[in-house]
């Protein structure tokens, strides 16, 4: 009965092509914007760890200005990051199940002169939680190990792209690379499946793609490193040496921990309340307490990540498909009304009203699916003309499993919404009242 | 025209002009909001930085030589860079600083001026050569910098600074502001105010895109050093060819990127300009579909209804008679459409502002709204109109 | 009142050419009840949309109430079915939509009349019918025989010179067929002239003069002719046409 339902559904939608082209073209279009800026929004809403961004946890402290907020027209704002000597503090708790200060340092890469002249790097520097933290797969190795970090040594973990343009791919594991003026051994080499749509682990420089390479965050004072993002402060250095550079006010260290458990997260809190308590004692944190130690999803909209507009885009889209839909409704209403005749006799050949009822909603269905799958190859080019309008270096734009599910789950909820008020008109009529005319 | 006999009529067909109805509103309230968004992005784009941005290149140049970490090595290849670049046929001026117009950030400092009683934010960027020159600035009071501004001894810290006019009535109110003293928040280095820019803009977070201070000197070190270069008009390209090889014959051991000012501002701009195309596509589309939608509901009541319009035809009525019965049933539909539209138009407002940081309705788009929907439904219905008018009145006649 | 001479009148498609109206002659006096007869596809109704002046013509004259009405715009035709002309139609042409004072309304409304004098007209109509208090029923809530009795009213209220009637009986039975014939007398009575087309006997004889039709023509039953056989596809294309 179904697939006869089918027939009859094509059958009918053959029968007049201009209409049939105006519902299908009504259904994709609507699915096409509403996909498109959904996808956009999505890109930026997307859990990237599911099941762990919620045990993941960013640290601020204010440790700013008494006189003056870190914005100085909001006096509960308190700064991005965190100083070198408060991150070292931190990194001394052992609640944390795995736990990395982290920033992002410039270096220059010396490749072998015959794969190609020098070329700058943005690096990661962090810890070796950082890898099994953030969930990062490996084609070749792991990251390193904790006495790489206690040591330091001079390892890396390097991307594909860097793998490709440090040693012409392959397995370069145990190879090594110039990095300004020292020699660093391969570790690692990262999976080519780890392309996540921006560094989802660092909201301080915008929605950009992660660095292409990872080193031990302790090289930091051996090699004299200043960071190569943002660097906030308020107060003057003792003295320009580095070591009153480590010491000093200035924000530029940001800081995850992993809290599996409520209770650990509670341990967290204390402890950290606990250290900003005591530093108080030294003349430090002059401004009220102010501690935020917040989960993943809750950093990423307190950063505010997705951008307004891309906010008020998917809000209109959706919209724009209801605009749709009941254009859909109109023209499937006079579509079936115009049917009467046929149905009354379907009526009076013994049909149910629920048959007539399920045969429309079937039709309507086709519509839908149809209309929905040209709508969704549509949104595809709409969003690789916008990935072409949008600057490099930032998110990477595309549709993923859950988005063209969404869309799916969209265009059959149009088509079944669009369907239901017509199908149940044209099944209320009744059987016998056409035939006396005809 | 009979509006009562019409409306009464209307009744019976509720779930058509229902949907028409809805259709039309939410068509406003997206249209209306769409515009406005679109509306907010041009402001933003409207700012002007105050430069000659079309003919501003940049070139950057990241030493890897060992022998960049010596300081008087980085002051001969500075320097050697500035006047190979000045004697680039086309070249108006050249500067080497650490400011970019449209980056849309930079660096900023806390600090105290003399007579004003806070601290305050603004940009600062040091800058060495003809700073003025390269930007195309315009100077409100004072004069630009000299070479001797700039001491001799790179650990001595400059006397003197520019501002923007805008900073400047923030410190000091309109009074000409040559001579006054800004400080960092120390209250160490002084820096004496010896020109104002007449007109300056970069964005920057926390509204501090208007202010800025320069000062000149040493706006490199051994991590690389950063040239504005203004070109003569239409120069930009040969320019741009000409400065990585001008720049190698200097000193090699560095990597070098060189790009204009536009395409910073481009790139500065891309998200504003992604929202103005998708939303004027989203427009455009949806008064289509509307139209579309108003025009295929009307032609399926006029094909249902050919009898009626036979009859009616019959009973005396003109062609025009049935082309404004049409029209009239039209013009109610919309204009219930749009009264609802309107509300919907400030609901959605209400409702964007309150989740997001989008601006609030002006009215007049309201107007041109619902001028451009109404107009859109009176285009819409003229084909099925006119198709009704040519019913033929012995239509009537028949019995089936 | 109404008169035609030689009007004819050919429906054209691709391939064939119906001849609906040949040579067709009729004269009508003012007051006069008059009664087409026919089998299907004789031209009956094809004469009655030219009368009504629903259809335009081929060639031959009209003349109505005095004027010739053979060459006058679309405009200037709608004028006239309008003020001059009533129609009463097998299938009542009744607009769905509008109840019945609002169905009486309708040419009023087009004749550009004022409120009053609308209202008036309507009223006193529909108490000629009897159906004074079903005023704000709609159509699909009266039987067969009302609705047919609101469109006598809504010829009624028209004032009209000359009433066109096409099968008024067809889609009643004999009791509801009968009210509406007493209806249609009693008009014609107060000096209405009444053209009906029918092919019900009983209802023709009711009208003073019973007129033939048979091949687009008006045939003479005192001197009978011999019809030529008859084209079978212009038979069945007429039938098509109504």
């Amino acid at each position: 009965m179904f697939l006869y339902n089918i027939r009859i559904g094509i059958k009918s939608l053959r029968r007049n092509p201009i209409l049939t082209a105006l519902l299908i073209a009504a259904i994709a279009l609507g699915i096409c914007v509403s996909t498109t800026f959904i996808a956009l929004r999505h890109i930026y809403e997307a859990d990237p760890l599911p099941g762990k961004s919620d045990k993941l946890f960013y640290v601020r402290l204010d440790n700013w200005d008494p006189a003056r907020a870190y914005n100085a027209d909001d006096p509960k704002s308190l700064p991005n990051m965190i100083t070198y000597r408060d991150m070292r503090a931190l990194m001394q708790s052992n609640i944390p199940t795995r736990q990395s200060g982290m920033y992002v340092a410039g270096m220059f890469a010396h490749p072998d002169p015959k794969i190609g002249r020098p070329f700058g790097v943005r690096i990661r520097m962090c810890f070796n939680d950082f890898f099994t933290m953030f969930n990062i797969p490996f084609q070749y190795g792991s990251g390193w190990d904790k006495a790489a970090d206690a040591k330091p040594e001079q390892v890396i973990v390097i991307n594909q792209d860097q793998n490709q343009k440090m040693f012409g791919g392959g397995n370069s594991v145990g190879r090594t690379i110039r990095l300004d003026d020292r020699d660093y051994k391969v570790v690692g080499v990262i999976g080519a499946e780890w392309k996540p749509a921006f560094r989802f682990y660092d909201y301080n420089g915008g929605t950009v793609p992660p660095e292409g390479v990872f080193m031990p965050f302790n090289l930091t004072p051996v090699l004299q490193l200043n960071t190569a993002a943002n660097s906030d402060g308020w107060k003057n250095q003792a003295d320009n040496t580095y070591e009153s550079f480590l010491q000093s006010e200035q924000t530029w260290i940001e800081y995850w921990a992993e809290l599996p458990t409520p209770e650990k997260q509670q341990a967290f809190r204390d402890y950290v309340t606990n250290y900003v308590v005591d530093q108080k004692k030294h003349g430090r944190f002059e401004r009220p307490l102010h501690i935020e130690i917040t989960s993943m999803p809750q950093t990423m909209s307190a950063f505010q990540i997705v951008p307004p507009t891309v906010k008020s885009m998917s809000i209109v889209s959706l919209l724009f498909l209801i605009v749709c839909s009941l254009n859909l409704v109109g023209l499937l209403l006079g579509k079936f009304l115009a049917r009467v005749p046929e149905v009354s006799v379907r009526r009076a050949l013994g049909a149910s009203k629920f048959q007539v009822f399920w045969q429309h909603v079937v039709e309507c269905e086709l519509v839908g699916i149809i209309g929905g799958a040209i709508g969704l190859v549509l949104s595809i080019g709409t969003l690789q003309l916008i990935a072409k309008m949008t600057p490099q270096n930032t998110i990477t734009i595309g549709l993923d499993g859950e988005m063209v599910f969404v869309s799916i789950f969209l265009s059959l909820v149009a088509g079944l919404l669009a369907g239901l008020y017509p199908s149940w008109r044209v099944c209320t009529i009744a059987p016998a009242m056409q035939l006396k005319v005809q | 025209m009979p509006i009562g006999p019409i409306v009464r009529a209307m009744k019976h067909n509720r779930t058509r002009f229902a949907l028409i109805i809805f259709e039309i509103a939410i068509t406003l309230a997206i249209v209306t909001n769409a515009v406005n968004m679109i509306l907010a992005q041009r402001e933003q784009m409207k700012k002007t930085s105050g430069f000659d941005d079309d003919n501003i290149l940049w070139a950057s140049a990241v030493p890897f030589a060992p022998e960049f970490k010596e300081q008087s090595y980085i002051e001969n290849v500075v320097m050697g860079d500035l006047r190979a670049i000045r004697a680039i046929p086309g070249v108006k001026a050249v500067a080497a600083t650490g400011f970019l117009p449209w980056q849309g950030g930079g660096s900023s400092g806390t600090m105290k001026a003399e007579g004003y009683p806070d601290k305050f934010q603004a940009q600062t960027y040091g800058a060495r050569g003809d700073l003025l020159g390269a930007l195309g600035a315009k100077l409100k009071y004072g004069r630009a910098f000299t070479e001797n501004d700039t001491p001799v001894d790179p650990n001595e810290s400059t006397k003197v600074c520019i501002i923007s006019s805008k900073l400047s009535e923030k410190l000091w109110g309109k009074a000409n502001p040559i001579g006054r003293v800004i400080t960092s928040t120390e209250g160490q280095t002084p820096r004496t105010v010896v020109g104002v820019l007449d007109e300056f803009y970069n964005p920057y977070s926390w509204n501090i895109g208007d202010y800025v201070r320069f000062t000149p000197g040493r706006a490199y070190d051994g991590t690389g050093s950063f040239y504005l270069i203004r070109s003569e008009p239409g120069a930009s390209k040969s320019v741009a060819d000409a400065l990585e090889k001008t720049l190698v014959k200097v000193n090699a051991g560095r990597v070098f990127r060189v790009g204009t000012v536009p395409q910073v501002k481009e790139r500065y701009f891309s998200g504003n300009t992604l929202v103005i195309r998708a939303m004027t596509a989203v427009i455009v589309v949806l008064v289509f579909i509307t139209a579309l939608g108003i025009l295929g509901i009307t032609s399926l009541a006029v094909a249902e209804r050919t009898k009626q319009i036979g009859t009616r035809r019959a009973l005396g009525a003109t062609k025009g008679d049935i082309l404004k019965h049409f029209l009239t049933e039209n013009w109610i539909v919309t204009s219930i459409g749009l009264f609802l539209g309107i509300i919907a138009t400030y609901a959605l407002n209400f409702f964007l502002v309150s989740q997001l940081t989008d601006t609030k309705m002006p009215w007049y788009l309201v107007g041109v709204g619902v001028v451009l929907l109404w107009l859109n439904g009176l285009v819409a219905t003229i084909p099925p109109a006119l198709r009704a008018a040519s019913v033929s009145p012995a239509i009537a006649t028949r019995t089936v | 009142m109404l008169e035609m001479k030689n009007i004819k009148k050919v429906y054209r498609t691709d391939t064939i050419q119906t001849h609906a109206l040949e040579d067709f002659s009729l004269l009508v006096e003012s007051g006069e009840f008059v009664s087409v007869m026919g089998p299907s596809g004789s031209g009956k109704t094809t004469f009655l949309n030219v009368a009504g002046l629903l259809d335009t013509f081929d060639s031959g004259t009209y003349i109505l109430d005095g004027k010739d009405v053979s060459k006058l715009s679309d405009s200037e035709m709608s004028r006239i079915r309008n003020r001059a002309i009533g129609f009463v139609f097998q299938s009542f042409n009744l607009i769905p939509d509008l109840n019945v004072f609002d169905n009486v309304d309708v040419p009023l409304r087009y004749r550009g009349l004022g409120a009053a004098d609308r209202k008036q007209r309507i009223e006193r109509a529909l108490d000629l019918v009897g159906l004074s208090s079903r005023a704000k029923h709609l159509p699909s809530q009266l039987s067969g025989g009302q609705q047919q009795r609101v469109a006598v009213a809504r010829v009624l209220a028209g004032d009209p010179k000359l009433i066109l009637a096409d099968e008024p009986t067809g889609n009643l039975d004999s009791l509801m067929a009968r009210e509406i014939m007493d209806l249609l007398d009693r008009i014609n009575a107060s000096g209405t002239t009444i053209v009906m087309v029918t092919h019900s006997p009983e209802c023709a004889v009711r009208a003073q003069r019973q007129i033939h039709v048979l091949d687009g023509r008006v045939v003479d039953l005192e001197t009978p002719r011999i019809s030529l056989a008859r084209n079978e596809v212009s038979a069945g294309m007429a039938s098509t046409l109504g």
